[in-house]
């Protein structure tokens, strides 16, 4: 075809005509009035990135033009979103132009005012604190450090981080999943041997039974959720075990609402009906939980009418749903975090997991577990530890650094993310306020930027290069797509300048996030298939491990030698530490014995798709467009009883404290509970993502792993 | 000629709203305004207890809103989609308040009105409009419905065809919902004054004429706008591509 017939020439010539020809028939009216078409902003070029926030980890194409991002299109190549984004990840094009954004060093002066420093100031200053603690605590200054992650700029950022401090004895970095999903993850090890999800998500479509079992994919990981549509298609049933109506009920062929924190009673109850009911092949499922008379025994109590004394649910939903689950062969089990994040999660989710134990549904096409609490690929510590050396000292968790911090026993603390994830968050802050010198790195002035001594603009996604990962275990690649306002720095380089200048040449620095990379792919043996240049030309990056340059990724069942991970290939029911599958109600629940009769109603808080944590999505007008501010859904009946009519402002109250809301009444939460979204922002200019921490109200409660945020009694009182 | 037709599947929208937002981000849509919508109302019967109604301009084949143009900015093109000419545009909107879905607003930046086009003015070269590329659950089909090939074809050949249309008020919305969606009866009769009733059936004809001094190039560009596929050469380049750079 001659040049001169291509279709770009084409287009060239036909917006030339129908510009022309605008002008021509009708000499406008509109340029008589002076207005002009908008800048010309130039020629656009593509460039790639991922989104920050959930662990989709969806992949775009940002269109620059002018050297600004223009728009943000999710890339169609992407097998798991098919090109599909939610609107957080649309959002960053305005997060990073957000007119509050700071995007200057600051120090806190002694009347609590800030003062403009430079960023050699910044680093000079934090490398000198950590030298005078290095210098008056010798081996034991590492335990008077710690850190809140995650950096939410990319896995070097984070490694940068963990590699400065851990020179400096330093291993207190604490993990934003103890503060809600570490306890699905740890016990999904217990059980299989993988903290990471068993399966990869295309699995879905082989599955016969897809059980969502608090799973609201739909909210949480939206761009996932075509999935259920394309299951569904391949004759999937979808089972969705949620005390709430969402909108992920609305794909469910049966959906069960058991009272929130009841989960444990009913898979329990499931268990024993298909062990009473013969619809198990025992000898099989004795393969896997050789102890499955342990699992009876554990079970018995839970007769379909004690399930429903315990859940609400009625015999014959709990027969139906057990009798689909029992029909199945290939069934897919998707655990959201909301099973632990009752203080009664633990047995919980290793119920759960035993279910797909005894129906066969943990090895082979189609079946596994799914989890909300993302894969990580390994390698990061094998590659610190290469870099900074071995730290004896044994990790803290949240709450042992918060008694360091109460103490005075914490010199430095690197507030990278929100305090108010933890329960108890007003206390935590007070604790916070005990630590001498506080760094935190971020981009607005949220509660964490105002606690703290020294603030560090960061750049923010597409303003510096770096790789991700997400759900599949995926690692991705970021470019740089535009220059960062101001003296924002990524954190690798922040904490990279750090470690220069207290341990000189010592000190393992990489100049760029590229260099870093290519040497973790060097050193760390299942990343030698993940070469940068690879997985930078992926269009939704490649699935770890890939042990070979070239080597093929390896998606579906991990346990490709039919054999679970643990360390004699079965499923443990009496753990020496978490002991037998038992139930007891949420600590502080009004089901509990004892409990307080003032606080009659459960209390639980979650995600909603407008919000990704508690300060980012804050900021964007566009999220916030949607945003309702501080709701608290109550049912009809409910409402009624506390005299509260729909739109009322109400106090929420918990025994340790309340909060301002606008009453929603609705039949889309149960009665008896209440409902409120999680992750506001005290300090965000946008009213409707305006809200005080709703951890504050939250009693300071722990399983063994992780901090429990639901089940406590509550109230509703008109305001 | 094409017939550009966008087909919504109300049934599998989770109601996240991506398609607002990448709406104003691809089309510049200034604060506080979106030229696409989500509904929802409650609903108990269904699971979620909401139904919900994605929508934008309808590209109506009776458009009220081009019966009110009184300076013939605003025409139905012979390829289906009611276009806003902007340089003809005065601002009087008129329009705005003619259009019984509410679907125009006056944009603040331009002056002008402004509404749905099919991301006709702001896509490169290949790519679909930006609520059909966003949406997970893929609820908006957008195509040629003359051209038997295209998804959009396909889809409503197989599927019974709705229209959100009151009584009162029929503007033979083109926006084609499938299977079922809620509510059918909107929207509500827009009271236009009497002169512009008056003048709609001698407008009709000025209109169409206005706007076919363009159309014949616009629709035929537009189609390679949406038909990346036909492609002249074996080989493109993609970033020249989606770049527009030519
Ligand atoms: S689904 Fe998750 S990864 Fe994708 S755009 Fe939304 S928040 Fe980002
Ligand atoms: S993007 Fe799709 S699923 Fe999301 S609200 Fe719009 S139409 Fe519905
Ligand atoms: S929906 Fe409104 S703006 Fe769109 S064509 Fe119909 S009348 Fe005109």
């Amino acid at each position: 075809m001659p040049d001169s017939y291509s279709r770009r020439n084409f287009l060239k010539l036909s917006a030339a005509l129908a510009v022309g020809g605008a002008a021509a028939s009708l000499p406008g009216k509109a340029q008589a009035m002076g207005q002009k078409p908008g800048p010309d902003l130039g020629p656009a070029t593509y460039v790639k990135g991922y989104c920050p926030f959930c662990q989709v980890r969806c992949t775009y194409h940002a269109e620059v033009r002018g050297g600004k991002i223009q728009q943000i299109i999710g890339d169609k190549g992407n097998r798991w979103t098919g090109g599909s984004m939610c609107p957080k990840g649309l959002s960053i094009v305005e997060l990073m132009d957000s007119p509050h954004r700071l995007t200057e060093p600051m120090l806190k002066q002694a009347d609590g005012s800030w003062k403009r420093i430079s960023y050699a100031e910044a680093v000079a200053l934090t490398a000198q604190k950590m030298r005078e603690t290095l210098d008056k605590h010798g081996e034991k200054a590492g335990d008077r450090m710690g850190m809140l992650m995650p950096l939410w700029d990319c896995r070097e950022s984070e490694m940068a981080a963990l590699i400065t401090l851990g020179m400096a004895g330093c291993v207190h970095t604490m993990p934003p999943g103890e503060t809600c999903v570490s306890t699905a993850a740890n016990m999904l090890n217990l059980m299989s041997g993988t903290s990471n999800p068993t399966t990869t998500v295309d699995q879905l479509t082989k599955a016969k039974v897809i059980l969502l079992w608090g799973a609201n994919l739909c909210e949480l990981y939206p761009a996932y959720s075509r999935w259920l549509p394309m299951a569904k298609e391949k004759g999937a049933k979808i089972l969705y075990v949620d005390p709430r109506r969402t909108r992920t009920s609305d794909w469910a062929d049966i959906q069960l609402r058991p009272k929130p924190g009841t989960d444990g009673a009913l898979v329990l109850g499931v268990i024993r009906f298909l062990l009473e009911n013969q619809l198990l092949d025992e000898e099989k499922a004795r393969e896997l939980v050789p102890e499955l008379d342990l699992l009876r025994e554990d079970a018995s109590a839970y007769t379909p009418e004690k399930v429903q004394e315990l859940t609400g649910i009625a015999p014959a939903e709990l027969e139906g749903f057990a009798r689909a689950i029992a029909a199945s062969d290939r069934t897919i089990v998707w655990f959201g975090g909301s099973v632990c994040r009752y203080t009664n999660g633990i047995p919980t989710v290793r119920g759960i997991i035993l279910l797909q134990g005894i129906t066969g549904n943990m090895i082979g096409e189609g079946r596994g577990v799914l989890t909300m609490h993302s894969g990580k690929p390994g390698g990061e510590h094998e590659f610190v530890e290469a870099m900074a050396g071995h730290v004896k000292a044994a990790k803290m968790n949240f709450r042992r650094l918060r008694l360091a911090m109460d103490k005075k026993r914490l010199d430095i603390l690197f507030l990278n993310s929100s305090y108010r994830r933890y329960p108890d968050a007003n206390g935590v802050r007070k604790s916070i306020q005990k630590v001498p010198f506080v760094v935190h790195c971020g981009f607005f002035m949220t509660p964490e930027a105002e606690v703290s001594h020294l603030f560090v603009p960061m750049t923010f996604g597409p303003e510096s290069s770096g790789s991700g990962y997400g759900n599949e275990k995926e690692a991705v690649w970021r470019d740089k797509i535009v220059e960062a306002p101001g003296s924002c720095v990524p954190a690798w380089k922040f904490y990279g300048d750090v470690g220069k200048a207290l341990f000189g040449e010592k000190y393992p620095y990489f100049d760029s996030p590229e260099a870093m990379y290519d040497k973790f792919c060097e050193i760390v043996p299942s990343w030698k298939g993940l070469s940068r240049k690879r997985v930078a030309a992926s269009p939704d990056g490649l699935v770890w491990p890939i042990y070979e340059e070239n080597g093929p990724e390896l998606l579906g069942c991990t346990f490709r030698e039919g054999k679970l991970g643990t360390a004699d290939g079965t499923m443990v029911v009496k753990d020496r530490v978490f002991g037998r599958i038992t139930w007891t109600p949420p600590k502080g629940s009004p089901y509990a014995k004892g409990s307080k009769p003032e606080f009659p109603l459960v209390f639980t808080q979650g995600k909603v798709v407008w919000h990704w944590q508690h300060t980012l999505t804050n900021y964007a007008p566009s999220l916030a467009q949607f945003s309702r501010g501080r709701v608290v859904s109550v049912h009809p009946e409910t409402a009624k009883q506390c005299g509260v009519k729909d739109g009322d402002r109400v106090f929420l109250e918990t025994p340790t404290g309340r909060l301002e809301a606008v009453a929603e009444v609705t039949s889309r939460v149960l009665p008896g509970t209440v409902f409120t979204p999680s992750h506001f922002c005290p300090d965000t200019p946008l009213d409707a993502n305006r809200s005080e921490p709703v951890n504050s109200i939250v009693p300071n409660s722990w399983d063994r792993i992780s901090c429990q945020h639901n089940g406590v009694g509550c109230r509703l009182v008109k305001a | 000629m094409s017939r550009y037709v966008m087909a919504i599947d109300s049934g599998r929208c989770i109601n996240c709203k991506a398609c607002i937002v990448a709406c104003q981000q691809r089309n510049k849509v200034p604060g506080g305004k979106s030229r696409n919508w989500v509904r929802e109302i409650d609903d108990e019967s269904r699971k979620s207890g909401v139904s919900v109604q994605p929508g934008a301009c309808m590209h109506c084949d009776h458009p009220v809103c081009v019966f009110a143009c009184p300076t013939g900015a605003t025409y139905k093109g012979p390829d289906g989609a009611v276009e806003v000419d902007k340089d003809r545009c005065i601002g009087c909107g008129s329009c705005i308040k003619a259009c019984p879905y509410g679907a125009r607003f006056k944009n603040d930046v331009t002056g002008t009105a402004d509404k749905c086009d099919y991301c006709r003015e702001h896509s490169a070269p290949g790519q679909i409009p930006a609520c059909v590329a966003v949406c997970t659950t893929h609820c908006r089909v957008f195509g040629d419905a003359d051209d038997p090939d295209s998804d959009v074809a396909k889809i409503l050949a197989s599927r019974k065809k709705v229209y959100v249309a009151a009584k009162d008020c029929d503007t033979r919305p083109t926006l084609t919902y499938l299977d079922a969606t809620t509510p059918t009866d909107w929207p509500q009769a827009v009271d236009s004054p009497t002169p512009i009733k008056l003048m709609e059936y001698a407008s009709t004809g000025v209109k169409w004429t206005a706007g076919a001094a363009l159309a014949g190039v616009i629709g035929v560009f537009f189609k390679q706008l949406v038909l990346p596929s036909d492609r002249e050469h074996g080989h493109t380049d993609e970033h020249q591509d989606k770049g527009g750079n030519a």
